[in-house]
């Protein structure tokens, strides 16, 4: 007795936490972010109802006032259904993946559900295009992501705005809908296009000399043979010592040592900057799989030579960020912090 | 099943079934290229759910539309407002279905059905209708839920809807109930059909397009003695007037308000008459009839042709109860009767009749007489009662007594009150129903083709003398109903619904009969004649009076309990009251997901721990893992282990999961 | 894990590398006794996999090379006419062995597979009126190639469900396929390690392994997600449940337990239901309808 009673309090008590937890995380919907009106099904049937209404009035026949009084109440009844259907739902919408601008970016919601209701569908309506999820999670299941390909978006850093999240349950005749706003901007960084990369150095007093040119091509010299980590790529396996059963060693290339360029923009001045700004793109990535430190030079933003993965995230969305005339540079900062 | 439905298609071809299903009943009044469009267009739909056809070209099918359009607004003259109304609500389902590529083109055909089927009932409330139609409601429904039933599959989504619909009903039942019933908002168009009844001219010839009607006209219920089935003349129309044709109501006949009280005397028959709404201002009853309660709303008066009528046309049933004294004469209002009018024959017509009746010399005799002679013509010669009497267009009199000698029960009682009045008696013809099937043992059902016609002839001592000519032709009409008297071939006129009712009759399935119409009986008394005054007296059955202020109480009341049914649907009982029986396993799993780890929904409570337990210091990781094992052993095993031991685990490595918590949050604050 | 299991895997892994999990499964599949269906492609080790399973269960093995022409007799055997006692005497095919492999089976028509299945469900083959029982133990260990070419029959969704379960051998990782580069001189002698009495006194304990009601309902709950859900093209039947829940004894068993915990039922699940789920539809890789299962159903709310 006494055990169930302790039982049921911290079932109670961690129920109550684990709620408060959640709003916080997940976007819940209650009555102060839901709004509902009937669909055009809805108000059709409601009309009929009020056409059958009259009509049973006038011929005084109590069959097909009881027809529209079926409707009524099949109106009422949907109304609380639906409202009960849709807040049952809480949708969260995970930081979106920076994407290029040649591919249609993922958008990652997660729906989560008390799962009193099964079956219905939500209706995501991001930038006026609407995505249909019918409603899978069953009852007694918790959670569900659904993954929204965006159409393509164009090199930049996008703020999607409110997101319209409808619900429509049973027959149809109410919609729920609330409106959620992504923390986070969509990042969408150039599309790649493949050119050579020609590091620059630069010296320090590089205001007005043209850059004293010394070219460094990516060199193959070999510098010694390590253990292989999981992060190195396949083709600097040596397989010469894989086939004499030494193990999985790695080719070590003298990459990192010394070799410190910039990149500039101002080597594609000739091309429209978009073009400019997705060779850089592919340069960048280049760069960074083959462990060069390198810089980037945007003109009015630079980013120092180093290397690393934090290097090429900083690096690629100054890229998406990148606007020929002002600034947004400061924002970049501070999205990328 | 050589391919399956895929179930996008379903609810289409669910709509497409309730479509056929839907309009079957309304066949009478579509019009013959409406069924042409309905075929094709439901032999469309259907094959859409097979095979891939395109939908039509939106612009083809508006054009398409305007047409139909147009054929409607044609028509509509002959085939009156309501079936149109029909008509166009079948035409524009069929074209919808044509370009069905949406699901918001389904929804315009879920509401479009419902209005058909809203007419459906228009048409027909009986009972058998009544559950005809909710099937179909019914299955409208599990389409609209379909619409929308995201990954829900096709069976459970039924029973989502069932519940959905056992909720609403008890609301709605109460809407019924309470909301105040009104009178009609203006004189709706009735249906100008030739099945409704008596009219108010006889042309012969007319009563058998009525003989083939199976329509219900009246249910007498009664309180004792039924009458016996020749005695079951039921009165509706006097007619006086003839203009050689046709038999019209000259001039009427005084009502009876004000006229000395009659004295009601002899044996009595006591019922109750619930009739559908005639179209005419006429009701039944057997002779004489006293009035004694009026339930429907209008008035209803006898006039000094012992006919009752009420105010207006009946457009609604009307509901009346009756005491009937058959065995008085009728020779009252002797002072105002007018015989010039019953003795008015059409100048130069029947020279043939005229002829005979001179020839007959019957200056001397008396009425009785009179009519005994005239009548043995029918006797003596071979006349003979038929469904489908020849076309009589002039001098129809003659036609009939010399030429034809075939004819229906009007056929006859035009020529015999045309004798009559030639004769010098004054006669008139009273139309209105013969017989009744009697069902259980005190109900009495009058359908159309029970309408009768027959003669009354005036004797100055006896007062009005009915004369049933038919009933010398054909005696079995009177005895056991226009069965009967017809041939095989004459029966296969009357509507099959009604023959087939009679078949299972005669195959025993009498009781079954009987009930079926009980069931309506019941299900017309308590549904359909359920108006204001029925309301108000449930309501002076719960407050004993039904004034205004109860009234409000009544409606406040009903409301409040609709609200607190719809509340006792949405409470979660479950969660609140239930035995609450959280297994150990769940509350860990909370308490963790509370310090931020989230489990996958798939994990079990092993995969969880192991994934977090890098998270947690050595204690707790200890204490987790004891109690997974103790649980394990619990839960799976055979092994007999004390949930107290369990419990105790549970216990520890909950507190010291919080104890950590508590730190973190005293070091914040 | 059970020791004599260990050895055994250990020994079997010895010659087909780095497949673990693949060889436990099929353990799994014997000792819950049913069949097997290796999916893959050519050259994976599926024969060297059957045939070690033979050698260390100690059952006689046959393997039957299914082709197009293969017809139900050469598997199954003939009456032929005996001059010398003028009467007829059966000569058994292949299919009168303890273990068959048959190789390829999507590519013997559908007579023939419909054949196997048979002698595979009802453990017996009549022919000409006369019925032979085929030995016991009998499994039938079936490999398919899952590409679809010309002139091969895809099993039928009815077919399928009668193994118990498909598992699939895939690439060996690198240091598998360098051992087996390394040690192919040496020979693969394989002894018996668990002779019939073992194997079939292991099976009887199988059954007896409790299956409490929490996981019977986790297990439940799973298949009744295939029928309620339009997410899965084929539901499960309750042959597939029976076949779920035989397994997860069978791999509580081999884990010295004697209750079956969600977990065992999360391990053998994809190769138990992922054929029946998907039947012939093969051209979506990479999503698992089993994995997809799995992940909406919560073991804990059952």
């Amino acid at each position: 007795m006494i055990t169930s009673i302790k039982k049921r309090y911290w079932a109670i008590h961690y129920e109550w936490v684990v709620k408060k937890a959640a709003a916080q995380q997940a976007q819940g919907f209650g009555l102060h972010n839901t709004f509902i009106l009937p669909t055009s099904f809805g108000w059709s049937t409601i009309a009929v109802a009020i056409c059958l209404f009259v009509l049973g009035t006038n011929y005084q026949n109590n069959i097909v006032l009881s027809l529209s009084y079926l409707l009524l109440a099949l109106n009422l009844l949907s109304l609380f259904h639906n409202y009960f259907f849709f807040t049952q739902h809480k949708v969260d919408v995970t930081r979106p993946i920076p994407d290029y601008a040649n591919r249609k970016p993922h958008l990652k919601l997660s729906i989560s559900s008390s799962g009193t209701y099964s079956g219905g569908e939500l209706n995501f309506i991001i930038e006026g295009l609407i995505y249909n999820y019918p409603v899978s999670i069953k009852k007694g299941h918790h959670k569900d992501n659904f993954d929204i390909r965006l159409p393509k978006h164009p090199r930049g850093i996008h703020y999607l705005g409110k997101i319209t999240v409808n619900g429509i349950y049973g027959f149809g005749l109410f919609k729920c809908w609330s409106y959620i706003v992504p923390d986070d901007p969509l990042v969408v960084y150039p599309a790649v296009e493949k050119q050579a990369a020609i590091l620059h150095k630069m010296n320090d007093d590089v205001s007005g000399k043209e850059a004293s040119d010394s070219q460094i091509s990516i060199s193959d010299n070999l510098q010694g043979i390590r253990q292989h980590q999981k992060t190195d790529p396949l083709h600097h396996v040596s397989w010469k010592h894989v086939a004499k059963g030494q193990g999985l060693l790695s080719k070590d290339f003298n990459e990192s040592t010394g070799i410190s360029g910039w990149l500039l923009l101002r080597d594609f001045l000739d091309l429209p900057i978009e073009k400019a700004l997705m060779i850089l793109c592919f340069q960048v990535q280049e760069l960074s799989r083959d462990k060069v430190s390198f810089g980037l030079d945007l003109g009015s933003h630079k980013i120092l030579p180093n290397s690393g993965e934090k290097h090429l995230k900083e690096c690629l969305l100054s890229l998406a960020s990148y606007s020929a005339e002002s600034n947004n540079n400061a924002k970049a900062a501070t999205i990328a912090s | 099943m050589s391919q399956q439905i895929s179930p996008s298609k379903l609810p289409a071809l669910i709509a497409v079934a309730t479509f056929c299903y839907t309009v079957m009943p309304l066949a009478s009044p579509i019009m013959v290229w409406v069924w042409v469009l309905f075929i094709c267009a439901v032999g469309i739909a259907g094959a859409r759910a097979f095979y891939d056809i395109p939908p039509l070209k939106n612009m083809t099918l508006n054009l398409f539309a305007v047409f139909c359009l147009g054929l409607l607004v044609v028509f509509s003259d002959d085939y009156g407002l309501l079936s149109t109304m029909v008509n166009l609500l079948v035409v524009a389902c069929c074209l919808k279905f044509l370009m069905l590529h949406k699901k918001s083109d389904l929804h315009v055909i879920l509401v479009v059905q419902i209005f058909l089927i809203a007419c459906g009932f228009i048409y027909h409330q009986a009972v058998g209708f009544a559950i005809y139609y909710s099937i179909a409601i019914c299955s409208l429904l599990y389409v609209a839920f379909l619409l929308n039933a995201g990954n829900l599959r096709s069976k459970p989504s039924f029973r989502q809807t069932t519940k959905l619909l056992i909720q609403t009903v008890p609301i709605a039942v109460a809407l019924f109930l309470v909301v105040p019933r009104l009178p009609p908002f203006w004189q709706t168009p009735t249906e100008s059909n030739t099945k409704t009844g008596l009219s108010e001219s006889v042309t012969p010839g007319d009563i058998a397009n009525l003989a083939q009607s199976a329509d219900l006209v009246f249910r007498a219920e009664f309180n004792g003695e039924i009458p016996a089935p020749a005695e079951r003349y039921w009165r509706s129309i006097v007619l006086d007037y003839f203009d050689g044709a046709t038999w019209t109501i000259g001039s009427e006949a005084i009502a009876n308000d004000n006229q000395p009280y009659l004295r009601y005397e002899g044996n009595v028959f006591r019922y109750l008459i619930m009739a559908e709404p005639t179209q005419t201002k006429w009701l039944f009853s057997l002779d004489i009839p006293r009035v004694t309660d009026v339930m429907s709303s209008q008035n209803i008066y006898m006039n000094q042709n012992y006919q009752l009528h009420a105010n207006g046309a009946a457009t609604q049933p009307s509901l009346y109860v009756l005491e009937s004294y058959p065995g008085m004469k009728l020779d009252h209002y002797q002072d105002t009767l007018n015989f010039e009018k019953y003795l008015q024959v059409p100048n130069n017509t029947n020279p043939q009749t005229n002829a005979w009746i001179d020839s007959l010399n019957l200056a001397n005799k008396n009425t009785l007489e009179i009519i005994q002679l005239l009548t043995s013509k029918f006797t003596q010669e071979a006349f003979s009662y038929t469904l489908k009497p020849p076309l009589m267009q002039n001098e129809s009199v003659d036609q009939f007594l010399f030429d034809y000698q075939r004819g229906f029960c009007s056929h006859y009682a035009s020529a015999l009150t045309y004798m009559l009045r030639i004769a010098n008696v004054p006669a008139r013809i009273v139309t209105g129903y013969q017989g009744g099937q009697v069902q259980g043992d005190a109900i009495i059902t009058v359908r159309q083709y029970d309408a009768h016609a027959w003669v009354e002839a005036w004797d100055d001592t006896v007062g009005w003398i009915r004369i049933d000519p038919t009933s010398l032709v054909a005696p079995n009409r009177l005895l056991s109903g226009l069965f009967s008297s017809l041939d095989d071939e004459d029966s296969d006129l009357i509507e099959g619904n009604e023959l087939f009712r009679n078949m299972a009759s005669f195959w025993g399935l009498k009781q079954l009969n009987d009930l079926i119409t009980i069931a309506n009986h019941n299900w017309s008394q308590m549904v359909l004649d359920f108006d204001q005054d029925s309301q108000r007296s449930i309501l002076e059955s719960l407050f004993g009076d039904a004034n205004a202020k109860n009234l409000i109480t009544f409606l406040i009341a009903s409301f409040i309990a609709i609200g607190a049914f719809i509340t006792f649907l949405f409470v979660p009982w479950r969660r609140w009251f239930s035995a609450g029986e959280v297994s150990a396993d769940v509350l860990l799993v909370e308490a963790l997901e509370n310090k931020g780890y989230d489990k996958h929904v798939s994990e079990t409570l092993k995969q969880f721990c192991q994934r977090i337990s890098p998270e947690l210091n050595r204690e707790q990781n200890n204490l987790v893992n004891k109690f997974i094992d103790a649980f394990y052993t619990y839960q799976y095993s055979t092994e007999s282990i004390k949930y107290s031991q369990v419990e105790a685990c549970l216990m520890d490595s909950l507190n010291c999961l919080t104890k950590r918590k508590n730190k973190a949050s005293n070091a914040n604050s | 894990m059970r020791s004599d299991i260990r050895q055994c895997i250990d020994k079997i892994g010895n010659i087909v590398r780095g497949k673990q999990t693949q060889i436990e499964l099929s353990l799994v599949c014997i000792l819950a006794n049913g069949h097997l269906l290796l999916e893959d492609l050519p050259g994976m080790g599926k024969t060297t996999l059957s045939q070690a399973l033979a050698t260390t269960l100690g059952l006689d093995y046959a393997r039957i090379q299914f082709t197009s022409d293969l017809l139900p007799a050469d598997m199954l055997g003939v009456n032929i006419f005996n001059q010398s006692n003028n009467e007829f005497t059966f000569h058994g095919g292949p299919i009168f062995n303890q273990i068959v492999l048959a190789d390829e089976i999507n590519r013997a028509s559908p007579k023939t597979q419909s054949a196997l299945l048979e002698a595979m469900a009802e453990r017996q083959v009549t022919i000409d009126g006369e019925t032979y029982k085929l030995p016991d133990p009998f499994f039938v260990i079936a490999s398919q190639n899952p590409l679809h070419q010309s002139g091969t029959h895809p099993l039928p969704e009815s077919q399928l469900d009668r193994f118990q379960m498909q598992i699939s051998l895939g690439y060996p990782d690198f240091e598998s396929e360098k051992q087996m580069l390394l040690r192919q001189d040496s020979p693969l002698v394989l002894d018996t390690m668990l002779p019939i009495e073992t194997l079939t006194a292991m099976q009887q304990s199988v059954s007896k392994v409790i299956m409490s009601d929490s996981v019977i309902n986790y297990l439940l709950k799973l298949v009744r997600l295939t029928r309620e859900s339009s997410d899965f093209p084929n539901a499960l039947s309750p042959r597939a449940t029976k076949a779920i829940f035989r397994c997860a004894q069978a791999y509580a068993f081999i884990n010295r337990r004697d209750f079956v915990t969600p977990e065992d039922i999360q391990f053998i699940l994809p190769s138990v239901t992922e054929h029946r789920l998907r039947g012939q539809l093969y051209n979506q890789t990479g999503s698992s309808y089993s994995e997809h299962l799995l992940q909406q159903v919560d073991p804990l709310a059952a």
